[in-house]
């Protein structure tokens, strides 16, 4: 009977000293920052995490097929794609939640309304060939040629070589075109989004508290990575 | 009872029969459905091809059966010719000048009524004269635009760089005359000193032509992947003590020159290659839209870059900030 407390004891005192599992994190989300500097400040501020940022579309859909994280941060509309994931915080820009897109184009504005099956727009790969079509369905009546890319900078040869009439961007980033490029770039806002901007989700059955706290945090240096304000 | 035994024989045979029928019509079903049409790539083999080859195959891997055959320098006409009797291939990539010529063999010998399958060059010198010749032919430069370099390098180092110096060989007219004028929707102006295409005194040109280019007041230098101008000689007697002397900023296309050791250039900005492979998937979809058919020679700049910073440099001598090198790719110390 003693040795079996002492047994028991030694357990639990073992069990206390092994370190708690370690929650894993996706994050997709294509800024002007590189996401070896994103998952490099991350880990730093998200203790008990392990931080995993990507570049590319295919590169996320992929490794969360493959091996499955606690959490993802990625936009709300590629949490519905993907499946088995639950929104459980939501980035905020200037107090809203959902996205503002507008349409950049060269010296004249380009009118949404004008753009047909033959118009070709740049877009960042944020849902693979398939989900962007839907994408654009959003703001054209007729689905425009949508050429993606993999980072907002290289939406730039498109309009500089002329290989795109416009692009598609969140409004977030027209002044990355303005203090990067001296071409004449004309705005136009999109309406018909009805996207959130990015969004933090659990995986059913899974817990990221951790992911969770550490986010809520609203360190200013990381949310400006996501050029958001907070999350809530 | 032996009749009854008859029958139930009978029975089964026709019970199996029917079954092997179902089973065929199932398989044929089968291989109806699956039978995608394929998209074949002609590669060199190393790291550069292999990183292509993955945009190209994760792009259009879901849509298509994507195939590879590899190319080497001893390879002839008769691998394009197997694997193109063998796949049937709806399109073909094509990867660097050797695969490019070797494809071009391969046309010359399809009669003249043959159908001629659309191909997407890319990863070769001048891509545009390579595939000049080549029917229903689209392809991505290799070389990166110099307004895609100076415009990042602008960005970095917050400096204005309204002239962009340049030394080059004389078969660099055409690509030169192109940069001009995307360079002047910038607000750049390129000026070079144009060097003959065969020297023996490439060592006394480049020093006068860099000198040339310091009195014409530019701010930064562009130096092109030319083996004749970056010759290990002329890099330690010309270029870096020129580097030295002057401190301006300078722009490479390799990431061995931009190595803290060597000490060249600034800045190495360099294809992205597996968004080289996704460019080129998506050309190919652009090209099945229109019916397999390319309707104009077509020929894009490559859209993704990769960025490399000598950082000591940059630091030392352009007082470059931490929040600026946040869109760099490496940053090598």
């Amino acid at each position: 009977m003693r040795h079996e407390t002492v047994l028991i004891c030694v357990l639990v005192l073992l069990l206390s000293t092994i370190p708690a599992a370690q929650e894993k994190l996706y994050v997709f989300y294509p800024t002007t920052t590189r996401p070896q500097v994103i998952q490099d400040r991350m880990s730093s501020s998200f203790d008990g995490v392990t931080v995993t940022v990507f570049g590319r579309y295919n590169d996320f859909t992929a490794k969360v097929g493959m091996d499955p994280p606690d959490a993802i941060i990625t936009k709300p509309a590629l949490i519905s794609q993907i499946g088995g994931y639950t929104i459980v915080l939501n980035a905020q820009r200037r107090g809203k939640t959902e996205e503002a897109y507008v349409l950049v184009s060269i010296n004249t504005p380009l009118d949404p309304a004008s753009v047909n099956g033959e118009t070709v727009l740049g877009a960042i790969d944020l849902l693979g060939r398939n989900g962007m079509k839907t994408f654009s369905e959003q703001f054209f009546s007729v689905e425009p040629k949508i050429k993606r890319v993999t980072k907002v900078e290289d939406l730039l040869p498109l309009l500089s070589f002329n290989m795109a009439a416009g692009i598609v961007i969140e409004d977030v980033f027209v002044n990355y075109f303005k203090t990067t490029s001296q071409l004449q770039f004309a705005i136009t806002s999109l309406t018909g989004s009805k996207g959130g901007i990015l969004a933090l989700a659990v995986r059913d059955g899974s817990k990221a508290d951790k992911t969770v706290a550490a986010l809520k945090k609203n360190d200013k240096e990381i949310c400006g990575m996501f050029e958001v304000d907070s999350w809530k | 009872m032996e009749m009854n035994s008859d029958y139930q024989q009978s029975g089964k045979g026709i019970l199996r029969s029917n079954l092997h029928t179902l089973l065929c019509i199932i398989v044929v079903m089968v291989s109806i459905v699956s039978a995608r049409d394929c998209i074949l790539t002609f590669r060199q083999m190393g790291k550069d091809f292999e990183d292509v080859y993955l945009g190209v195959s994760e792009e259009l891997g879901s849509d298509f059966d994507v195939k590879e055959v590899a190319i080497n320098k001893k390879s002839d006409v008769s691998v394009i010719t197997e694997a193109m009797n063998a796949y049937h291939p709806k399109l073909v990539i094509l990867m660097d000048n050797t695969t490019i010529a070797l494809y071009k063999k391969y046309q010359a010998t399809l009669g003249p009524d043959a159908e001629i399958i659309p191909s997407v060059s890319l990863m070769g010198v001048m891509i545009k004269d390579a595939i000049a010749d080549l029917k229903n032919a689209a392809g991505i430069s290799y070389e990166i635009p110099i307004v895609t370099s100076i415009v990042s390098l602008r960005a970095i180092l917050g400096l204005p760089m309204k002239k962009v110096g340049v030394v080059n060989r004389e078969f660099l007219k055409d690509f030169l005359s192109q940069n001009r004028e995307f360079c002047k929707r910038e607000g750049i102006e390129i000026v070079n000193e144009s060097l003959p295409n065969k020297s023996d005194s490439y060592r006394m040109l480049l020093k006068k032509a860099l000198e040339n280019l310091v009195s014409k007041n530019i701010e930064a230098l562009w130096i092109p992947n030319d083996n004749a101008l970056l010759h290990p000689e002329l890099i330690k007697n010309v270029w870096l003590p020129f580097v030295k002397k002057y401190r301006i900023p300078v722009v490479v296309g390799v990431e061995v020159l931009v190595t803290p050791k060597i000490n060249l250039g600034t800045f190495a900005v360099l294809p992205d290659h597996v968004a080289l492979g996704t460019q080129a998937a998506e050309i190919v979809y652009d090209i099945m839209d229109n019916g397999w058919k390319v309707d104009k020679m077509r020929v894009d700049p490559p859209l993704a870059v990769y960025k490399i910073i000598n950082l000591l440099q940059a630091k030392k001598s352009f007082n470059v900030s931490d929040e600026k090198l946040k869109a760099v790719d490496k940053k090598l110390r």
